[in-house]
């Protein structure tokens, strides 16, 4: 057997940009990334495929999607759906699929005495997934569900998904990775067929193993993986994101009496970008996912009582199960900057959109003061080991600065943090940050009225709950806030129903 | 079994023997008690560099007896935060901030737990900030009224999702007594009264943020030695309390079937809820484990209800359930998502068909893969530090010190008899609440 696994790689994998794939890279065998850890008392099996959703066809919306899922829940090589099931039971573990716009993972965690049945069924299920009609069938119905009715019932997901496909109109980014509800009942075996034999390539494909597995059995990963084809897959071209000027305000009218928000714009960076730890720690500051430390989560939340929380994000975050720390899989060539606004009483709706571009604002405009800076500094000096804390954790994070060449936080965060100062962080934010162009997604139960109160440039005044009263300060305040202008031109407000909105 | 040795603990004042590492679970667990009653274990694993620090304290909204106050332990789960004379709340979040920890907590029906997951060699510190705040908490009626808006705000997040309000009018519906009748978040209608409950909140703390009701664990690259040792100095100072717990009171049997439907104001799938009251989440139980295997078999994708539901007649989208999560009588839970209204009939019935069949289980088989399941399951819980002290706190919560193992004997117990013997005992009209929820007739789906 031909040891085809290399410890260390040279990225050859497809970039999201127009040129061939070249011939060495199209032939060469799957790329195997080891982590190995004899001690360890589970083994982790990964992969990241380059077939995301903006690898879907226009009027093939959720194609990529469907097929991914697909690979784990439509039998694979002599195994029917249910006989993947009966193997995976006892071992009291299940394939992991997380799919986003540029990426698919694929993974599966097993305790280290299952090793050889786990690499069998996680090798067929990337190399020879069968795509039996029954089950394509049930994962397509689901998939109708989760871009109607399961939005419907999430609104705080809705809002991402408005956002998005708002920014991104007419670009591969621009459907919600599920798909479309009109589009996908007609999608049938042959066409996830096709879409697997287009893009499942040996070149599109990156594989890890960590944790407890031995080098023969890394030896077997790699040979099972010489299946795949070794064939270039059809490109990509991906376009600039859509241009817009000034701000623009999408209430999304609901049943439910709050109203919460999603509003951001495509951004510059990325984490090739020589400004990105710089940002990195500056978002930190200005609002990190589900932390209470962030500036808008003090105004709006600790010191008004506002909502549950108020977040802002220097790239698409997706929070990985319960934690609050970030899935990987998930990397984007074209980020975008985003804030993500908890719901409110709707009598508060307009106030907290105001309370929150204010804070964005002076963040763009003032950056952070030394002490901010100095006390996030050594935050992240901490909080930047708790990234990963398990072997999976961390082959994840190797695997997605592989696939997009893009560096390893774990390795390079800790560094780059420690060498910024203060000038060096509000220069980038000035250069940076511009919040001129804005989109703004409402989910509320009173689109109308958020609509009119937001353009009609008359003060909002934030509502306390029964018995709250503010200090003198927070009073000043609060008055210069319900009097911010956001700058939303009445032809640039719109309204429109929940209903039918992924069709 | 972990090649980590164990260290050897030096007298002090701290009582207590240290516990051998349990057989079932892969780490040493160190145990202490301190002279005020609380409990401490230190569970070296390999974790470069990372630890967890939990306290767990066993209150929740099962203690939340008072009229007008359900709510009352999840907010005070949030007042936590607001510091002591010593340490303001702006200040003690600028120290956590600059401790880098990853910090948060949750309340549920039995237990707030207080959580971190910290740089190893910062524990000592964070420790030492979280004992300040049990014991020295400093609250103003400004804090209380302002907080109460979050809460509110929380609440407001939840009421949109309609599984929960499908949870919230099981539990409701199934209990008349029994403080598991409301949910955690609590009543819409106390949520609007917390803006005035400062003297309350006191008085809760008073009387049961106390050290007997406390249990801390740390978990990770730590040496038990030197944790026990700051645990000893920042917590013995924490007097016991003085007043009694609130009796909770006990859930009468329930005498026939239970139901009602819930009419949702916005599309999305019907859905349909049974609950089945069966005994409290003990590990040393035989019925709850015996209730406990049955749910896997039950609910898992491979079992006869997904196959029936999911695949042959493809009714839902979903069917799920789980057994008693809690320390006292609760719900078997099963629930499932339909793809059309008009089949909730037949759905509820195939559960409740599907579940009584297992009054004539005898499949011996089946029962050790279960088993073998829930062992692989827990082994692969507890592959980070973080994920350990949850598991092993939750365990304990229900079991004490020794649970991890007590459990693990009282799965190995279960023989097939026993399944079929519980699905009888439980699973019958007697005890079950079923709640349906329904679209809007012209609902179309948000296509």
């Amino acid at each position: 057997m031909r040891a085809v696994w290399m410890l260390a790689l040279v990225g050859c994998g497809p970039k999201i940009e127009p040129g061939a794939v070249k011939a060495d890279a199209v032939a060469a065998p799957v790329r195997v990334l080891a982590q190995p850890d004899s001690t360890a008392p589970v083994v982790y099996l990964q992969a990241v495929i380059a077939a995301g959703s903006a690898y879907d066809r226009p009027g093939e919306e959720g194609l990529a999607a469907l097929t991914a899922r697909a690979l784990v829940e439509a039998g694979a090589g002599e195994r029917s759906f249910a006989a993947v099931k009966d193997a995976l039971y006892p071992l009291g573990t299940g394939f992991e699929v997380v799919v986003d716009r540029e990426w698919v993972s694929v993974r599966l965690a097993c305790p280290k005495a299952y090793t050889a049945q786990c690499l069998s069924l996680f090798t067929d299920a990337l190399t020879k997934p069968r795509f039996d009609e029954a089950d394509v069938t049930r994962l397509r119905e689901a998939a109708i569900y989760d871009v109607t009715d399961g939005l419907a019932s999430d609104e705080e997901a809705l809002a991402h998904e408005v956002l998005e496909g708002w920014l991104y109109e007419g670009h591969p980014y621009g459907h919600p990775v599920s798909g479309r509800a009109g589009v996908l009942p007609t999608f049938d075996r042959e066409d996830l067929l096709r879409f697997y034999g287009d893009r499942y390539v040996r070149s599109a494909v990156l594989v890890g193993a960590g944790g407890g597995l031995d080098g023969a059995q890394l030896v077997d990963l790699g040979a099972r993986l010489q299946t795949l084809p070794a064939k270039a897959a059809p490109e990509l071209v991906m376009m600039a994101a859509p241009k817009f000027e000034g701000r623009h305000l999408l209430a999304v009218d609901t049943e439910t009496p709050v109203t919460g928000y999603a509003l951001g714009v495509p951004f510059a960076v990325d984490r090739n970008h020589a400004d990105w730890p710089a940002l990195f720690l500056a978002y930190t500051a200005l609002g990190e996912h589900r932390q209470s430390h962030g500036r808008l989560f003090r105004e709006l939340r600790t010191d008004r009582g506002l909502n549950y929380g108020d977040y802002a994000y220097l790239e698409r975050f997706v929070q990985r199960g319960w934690s609050s720390m970030p899935e990987q899989g998930v990397l984007r060539s074209q980020p975008m900057t985003y804030l993500w606004l908890r719901p409110t009483g709707v009598e508060n709706g307009a106030f907290l959109l105001k309370g929150a571009v204010d804070e964005w604002e002076r963040f763009a405009k003032d950056g952070l003061t030394e002490p901010e800076f100095k006390d996030i500094q050594q935050y992240l000096g901490g909080r930047l080991r708790l990234l990963a804390t398990d072997p999976g954790r961390r082959l994840a994070y190797a695997l997605d600065a592989e696939a997009t060449h893009t560096p390893n936080l774990l390795e390079v965060m800790p560094d780059a943090i420690a060498k910024l100062d203060l000038a060096t962080v509000n220069a980038a934010i000035a250069r940076d940050v511009h919040l001129e162009d804005l989109r703004i997604v409402a989910v509320t139960g009173d689109a109308d009225g958020l609509v009119k109160a937001l353009v009609e440039d008359s003060p909002t005044p934030i509502v306390y709950a029964d018995g709250i009263v503010p200090d003198e300060a927070h009073s000043a305040r609060d008055l210069e806030l319900a009097s911010k202008d956001l700058g939303i031109a009445t032809e640039n407000a719109k309204r429109r129903d929940a209903e039918g909105i992924f069709k | 079994m972990s090649t980590l040795s164990l260290a050897f603990f030096v007298g002090n004042a701290l009582a207590g023997d240290p516990a051998p590492a349990d057989p079932a679970f892969p780490y040493p667990i160190e145990t202490r008690t301190l002279a005020n009653g609380l409990t401490a274990h230190v569970v070296p694993m390999p974790s470069p560099g990372v630890a967890a620090v939990y306290v767990w304290m066993t209150v929740g909204s099962r203690d939340e007896i008072d009229a007008g106050r359900t709510g009352f332990a999840h907010f005070f789960e949030h007042l936590f935060f607001y510091g002591t004379p010593t340490l303001a709340g702006k200040d003690r979040e600028q120290t956590i901030v600059r401790l880098g920890a990853d910090e948060n907590a949750y309340t549920w029906n039995d237990e707030t737990v207080y959580h971190a997951v910290i740089a190893a060699d910062r524990v000592p510190e964070y420790l030492a900030i979280q004992a300040d705040v049990f014991q020295h908490l400093t609250l103003t009626d400004a804090d209380v009224r302002r907080e109460s808006g979050a809460v509110y705000g929380e609440w407001r997040k939840g009421s949109s999702n309609p599984d929960q309000k499908v949870s919230e009018t099981l539990w409701d519906l199934a209990f008349d007594v029994h403080t598991y009748g409301h949910d955690t978040i609590g009543w819409e209608a106390d949520i609007k009264a917390m803006p005035t409950a400062f003297e309350y909140a006191m008085a809760f703390h008073a009387r049961l943020y106390r050290p007997e009701n406390a249990r801390v664990l740390v978990v990770g690259d730590v040496k038990p030695d030197a944790v026990f040792a700051e645990i000893e100095k920042d917590f013995a100072p924490w007097q016991r309390g003085t007043e009694a717990r609130p009796v909770i009171p006990v859930e009468p049997p329930q005498k026939g079937l239970r139901s009602v439907n819930v009419d949702w104001p916005s599309p999305t799938g019907a859905k349909v809820a049974l609950g089945w009251k069966v005994p409290g989440n003990v590990p040393s139980d035989a019925d709850n484990a015996a209730l406990a295997l049955l749910a896997e078999m039950l609910f898992a994708d491979t079992g006869a209800l997904n196959k029936r539901l999911v695949d042959d007649e493809k009714l839902v989208y979903e069917v799920t359930g789980f057994s008693n999560y809690f320390v006292d009588p609760g719900l078997f839970v099963a629930d499932a998502t339909l793809k059309e209204p008009g089949d909730l009939a037949k759905v509820r019935d195939v559960i409740k068909e599907e579940a009584v069949k297992f009054g004539a289980f005898s499949d011996a088989a089946l029962l050790d893969k279960t088993r073998e399941r829930m062992r692989n399951l827990g082994l692969l819980a507890i592959d980070d530090p973080d994920e350990t002290a949850e598991a092993l706190g939750r365990l304990m919560r229900r079991g004490g010190t020794d649970a991890w193992g007590v459990w693990d004997a009282s799965l190995r117990a279960v023989t097939p008899m026993d399944v079929a013997r519980v699905a009888k005992a439980y699973l019958v009209d007697d005890g079950l609440t079923i709640v349906t929820l329904t679209p809007p007739a012209d609902a179309g789906g948000a296509q």
